[in-house]
């Protein structure tokens, strides 16, 4: 299991999130989100196949926005998240 | 974290569900009334039992978790890890451990096994270093003469065991019902009682550190003891224990299934448990919290069962008809055909892999039955489940009458169907009778089976299974 936040470039934070199951790839993500400043980008790294569909969900409820959604193999995937919105 | 977690769904507009564990079927009045106060605040009112003694909850929001989480942590309970959404082999847990739901009260059993599951669970609860199994691993302890937990559906079971060694459990492995679906199989060899809990964690310890993890499909334990052998992993078990087991030879042991009584005398001849029939495990949570006000008046407890039902524990005969009428009042009638009290259903309208509601179907099925037989239905003593798909999470495969939708396509027209399994006598393993037929027809075939049973003169539905099979049923859709 792992989770980690690190700053990747200026203004943009890669949150890596393994072997977590449902709901904890999600919390995660509108936690950081919460973290970071409004125009900055997060890259959501996790192996949790459900977290492709509930992240993007919470996260445009939320009112930020989806850059993309990648299957980087098998069993990873990464979600590019900009915080658009200071709504919690 | 790791002790709890929502598993995900795609039915009845739900995407979680919570899964709470409850240890050795025991649900402590206390932790009832909090998982009542969960239903009604973020769970729509609704509750399931679960062949595996949990109590599941659905249209869970992850933003409420973390409160749900604190609470369950408050009450002392915690869920399964619902991993199973991984592409890959890996992160399995141990799943709740079954055991029979009268341990401890019950007046015929070898060992009294909640305090040995409750240690059990204690060990691998939370605890990192197995929280990676390649996959699910589901054990049961099994001490009441009639199996009511059907051991061998387990990828770890404990039969107890009263034998010339002396007190303890003779262990069969590599039980599970997903396809293609396998009995766990007897090691016969003979574990005394204070090295069953040093038994069951050299057990995970071997899945874990043996398991094949090259693909999900082939993860479970009984694809390790394909691949290695019996021998094979008796052997890794001992060398985890750094003992060699005594023979025991399993075949004289008793591993007949039978279900409990609706009322069960106890140990102390003045009480009574009284099975709550919750028909396919549901309940909402006015019958729920009514249940847990009528098991107050008797005990500090509720018991699970693994046949998703409630257990009311500890009634004084004389209070016992006062008991049965006021669950009938809440619509929890326990006079009713045992056919109905023993149907089994999975919750397949949540999890989307599905194209019909079991418990629905088991619900117009019943019903049909009921209206066309009348009094004549409470002669038969038959078990019929139902599944959304292969993984027979109802236990379909090893049911009397088992039923598993599937669909057909026609016309490119996808038509809800099931295929029909009866068990005989040869395998607890129940075989193929028909398969496709159309979702509505499924009422006229079973009510086909249980008239040529009933006129077949003979009184054990597997027998009479054994002559279906023998005949060409086998086919396409209704031809009976």
């Amino acid at each position: 299991m792992k989770v980690e936040v690190c700053e990747v470039g200026l203004g943009r934070y890669k949150l890596e999130i393994l072997g977590l199951p449902c709901p904890y790839p999600t919390l995660y993500t509108i936690k950081t989100l919460e973290e970071i400043r409004e125009g900055e980008v997060l890259e959501v790294i996790f192996d949790n196949q459900p977290s492709t569909k509930t992240i993007q969900e919470a996260v445009i409820e939320r009112g930020h926005e989806v850059l993309s959604v990648e299957r980087l193999n098998e069993a990873l995937w990464r979600i590019v998240i900009k915080k658009t919105s200071s709504r919690k | 974290m790791g002790k709890y977690a929502l598993g995900y769904e795609q039915g009845n507009g739900s995407t979680y569900f919570l899964r709470i564990k409850i240890v050795a079927g025991i649900l402590k009045i206390d932790q009832a009334r909090i998982i009542a106060e969960l239903s009604q605040k973020y769970g729509r009112d609704y509750l399931e039992v679960t062949t595996r003694q949990d109590i599941q909850l659905h249209w869970i929001k992850d933003e409420d978790a973390p409160s749900i989480f604190s609470k369950l942590e408050e009450a002392g309970l915690c869920t399964d890890m619902c991993g199973q959404y991984y592409p890959k082999a890996g992160y399995g847990d141990v799943r709740n451990i079954v055991t029979c739901p009268l341990t401890g009260i019950q007046p015929h059993e070898i060992i009294e096994t909640s305090s040995i599951v409750k240690k059990a669970v204690e060990m691998f609860t939370g605890r990192k270093e197995y929280l990676d199994l390649p996959r699910k691993f589901k054990i049961g302890v099994s001490s009441c003469p009639i199996n009511c937990i059907k051991p061998e559906v387990n990828d770890l079971a404990l039969v107890a065991v009263e034998s010339e060694h002396g007190l303890g459990f003779t262990p069969l492995v590599g039980g599970s019902l997903g396809f293609p679906p396998s009995l766990a199989q007897p090691l016969n060899v003979f574990v005394p009682l204070d090295e069953v809990l040093e038994f069951i964690r050299a057990v995970v310890e071997v899945y874990r550190d043996h398991g094949l993890r090259d693909r999900k499909a082939t993860a479970r334990f009984k694809w390790l003891i394909r691949e290695v052998g019996l021998n094979m992993v008796k052997e890794l078990i001992q060398e985890k224990m750094s003992k060699s087991f005594q023979y025991l030879d399993c075949s004289k042991i008793s591993l007949e299934w039978g279900e409990h009584n609706i009322i069960s005398q106890e140990k102390d001849p003045r009480l009574y448990s009284l099975m709550v029939p919750t028909f396919t495990g549901i309940l909402n949570v006015n019958q729920f919290k009514k249940i847990i006000e009528i098991a107050e008046r008797y005990s500090d407890e509720i018991r699970v069962s693994p046949a998703q039902k409630l257990v009311l524990v500890h009634i004084p005969e004389d209070e016992l008809m006062k008991v049965k009428e006021e669950l009938k009042t809440l619509g929890l009638d326990s006079e009713q055909p045992s056919i109905k009290i023993r149907t089994r259903a999975c919750p397949s309208d949540f999890c989307g892999k599905s194209f019909e509601s079991s418990k629905k179907r088991a619900t117009t099925l019943l019903d049909y039955l009921i209206n066309k037989f009348g009094k004549d239905l409470e002669k038969l003593d038959v078990s019929i489940s139902i599944s959304g798909c292969p993984n027979s999470c109802s236990q379909h495969i090893v049911s009397d009458i088992g039923l598993q939708s599937t669909t057909i396509s026609k016309n490119g027209v996808s038509i809800p169907c099931f295929n029909l399994y009866v068990r005989g006598r040869e395998s607890k393993i129940s075989k193929l009778l028909i398969r496709n037929i159309p979702s509505e027809q499924v009422s006229l075939v079973i009510e086909d089976i249980l008239r040529k049973f009933m006129n077949s003169g003979l009184t054990d539905f597997h027998e009479f299974a054994d002559r279906l099979l023998e005949g060409d049923f086998i086919h396409e859709g209704r031809s009976m």
